[in-house]
């Protein structure tokens, strides 16, 4: 990341919003707007006297609120720019951090949010996921019972760098749990909550498991409970291979319930182990929930900006699964990572670097191909020059169709994609699709309903 | 193309000619349209178009909107089975009494449509086998 900020043409925009996006592949205009940090980015050298000064703590969320953090911070140790950030939300404004700052004068308090626009030729989305926080299942007890963490509050924990220094303790005493059972799929692979498989979660559920025996060997006991062990990339299965070897427990099933005890605040689970073929119980310490990757809570908004489209999943939707893996029916805009899907940190970044080569190609090209069947506007036809109409340019998804008052309908051909919706939309017949035509379409259905057209069902389809 | 490009008249021309049934099959809502918002903008005006087609005498089995994947072959195969067993238990006298019913208002609704021949009845194949 410092390479990338480094590099003399690559501008880095963090903190910041991206309000509208206008224009099409080669021509985007994007609207971004910087929130304020109240730090000027350009004077501060990231030395974090103004952190030390401060007097007020809060949850720090990059610790899945376990730790502690200043109302002055940074995003977490590595964070790419270095640059300090106050958290109005907190601060009581006693000015101690400006003290600190002293003559590098790098706080400001009426800093303003900033608009800019950016002019693009192409854009890739790379937002990432979300992972579900399982508070509404209640088989889990997650968010009623100390000891219950997701996974990925766990990782903070067993991180050197975390609030423990990377000691696993329970939250309810502060002890160093002897037992850990860690339980995937919970939320994925579940028909009531997200269908699809999140992919990675497998992999880390074995990574804490051998890092947790690791760190303290035969002291703890570890239990994975698994539906099946999904390890199909390059070196997984070995990684599979050396967590069974190390004595890790293998449970094959899914946990139907967890009960605490109120006493020790240890946790039973119950299970039926399928190998075995009969429900078991088996008290925990601790408990880690490997929980679904869902879509990011943006996206939706993110989705409308760009017009882009979601599958039914929630995750931005490709234009073909397995040819265009990357495109989306935007042309110019791209996916890569998770945002299009789950995914870890190998196929990301293959996806990244395609996706990078892929805006590339578009930038190098003089010209740009369009598909044939876009839609032209008959100029003597169109009523928007009497009547104030406009039907098509809110049917068209692609935002390709500009109506001014007084003029006839315009549409832009290099943002057209050929769907139709305002040739069939038009109530005057004044836009025509190249290539199918009403003429065209009208022919074919005479021709399908020639002859005995009472026993016929004519079928419409889209070419998808 | 997307089914969004499905017109009215496309339809209204379909019976007109005198067609059994009308089948339109679209990506499924709420996101799965490859255009966008396509088959949500078809479902409205088909809606519409479908109340109006009861209206005026025309058996609500012979005229559907359908949610089919490219992905799902069977329940397209499905759909049209199950269409076309509608349409059997209907029968034939009943489908071409309702056309004829439907046939003037539908042509007035295609004036505007130049060239739309008159429904030429050719021999049915059957027919002309014989």
């Amino acid at each position: 990341m410092v390479e990338v900020l480094r590099h003399p043409k690559v501008q880095v925009i963090t903190n910041a919003d991206i309000l509208k996006v206008e224009g099409f592949v080669g021509n985007f205009r994007v609207k971004v707007r910087k929130n304020p940090r109240y730090v000027m980015a350009e004077k501060c050298t990231g030395c974090g006297e103004c952190k030390d000064a401060c007097p007020i703590e809060y949850p720090n969320e990059w610790d899945m609120n376990l730790g502690l953090r200043k109302a002055i911070s940074i995003p977490f140790d590595q964070a790419v720019p270095l640059i300090y950030s106050i958290n109005r939300d907190y601060c009581i404004e006693c000015f101690k951090c400006v003290d600190a700052c002293g003559a590098r004068e790098a706080i400001n308090f009426d800093q303003k949010p900033e608009e800019v626009e950016l002019e693009v030729g192409t854009i890739i989305v790379t937002t990432g996921c979300d992972i579900y926080e399982p508070y509404d299942d209640p088989r889990y007890g997650y968010g009623r019972y100390d000891n219950v963490l997701t996974a990925l509050e766990f990782e903070r924990l067993i991180t050197a760098g975390g609030p423990t220094a990377g000691h696993v303790v329970r939250a309810s005493d502060g002890k160093r749990p002897k037992s850990v059972a860690i339980i995937q799929c919970v939320g994925s692979r579940d028909v009531n909550k997200y269908e699809y498989c999140s992919g990675f979660c497998c992999m880390y559920g074995l990574k804490e498991a051998i890092l947790l025996k690791e760190h303290y060997h035969h002291e703890v006991e570890v239990y994975l409970f698994y539906i099946d062990i999904r390890t199909p990339s390059k070196g997984y299965e070995e990684f599979y291979r050396r967590a069974r070897e190390m004595g890790i427990n293998f449970i094959r099933g899914k946990p139907s319930q967890i009960m605490e005890d109120p006493k020790t605040r240890n946790l039973v689970i119950r299970a039926e182990d399928s190998t075995l073929g009969q429900p078991i119980e088996v008290e925990a310490e601790l408990v880690v929930l490997s929980t679904a990757a869902i879509p990011s809570k943006g996206a939706e908004e993110l989705a409308s900006i760009l017009h882009i489209t979601r599958g039914s999943d929630g995750f931005f939707m490709e234009s073909h699964p397995k040819l265009k893996p990357m495109e989306t029916p935007m042309d110019g805009v791209f996916l890569a990572g998770a945002c299009q899907g789950p995914k870890d940190i190998p196929y990301s970044v293959a996806q990244g670097s395609g996706a990078a080569a892929k805006a590339a190609t578009i930038l190098s090209q003089p010209k740009w191909k369009i598909e044939p069947i876009v839609s032209i506007v008959d100029i003597a036809k169109c009523r928007n020059p009497k009547a104030k109409c406009g039907i098509c340019v809110k049917s068209c998804p692609f935002g390709a169709i500009t109506a001014v008052e007084g003029k006839p309908a315009q549409i832009n051909a290099a943002q057209c994609h050929g769907c139709g919706t305002c040739v069939a939309e038009c109530p005057q017949d004044a836009i025509t699709q190249m290539h199918f035509t009403d003429e065209q379409i009208l022919s074919q259905i005479r021709a399908a309903l020639e002859r005995d057209p009472e026993d016929k069902i004519l079928t419409f389809m889209c070419n998808w | 193309m997307c089914t969004g490009r499905v017109d009215r008249d496309f339809v209204i021309e379909a019976f007109r000619l005198g067609a059994g049934g009308v089948l339109i099959t679209a990506c499924h809502l709420p996101s799965d349209c490859h255009y966008i918002s396509g088959n949500i903008r078809m479902k409205a005006r088909m809606d519409a178009l479908a109340g109006m087609l009861q209206k005026l005498g025309l058996s609500p089995e012979r005229f559907k909107v359908e949610y089919v994947s490219s992905a799902e072959g069977e329940k397209f195969v499905h759909i049209v089975k199950e269409m076309s067993a509608q349409m059997k238990a209907l029968g034939k006298e009943k489908i071409l009494a309702e056309n004829a019913k439907l046939r003037p208002t539908l042509e007035n609704m295609l004036k505007r449509k130049a060239a739309a021949p008159a429904p030429v009845a050719k021999p049915s194949v059957q027919a002309a086998a014989k």
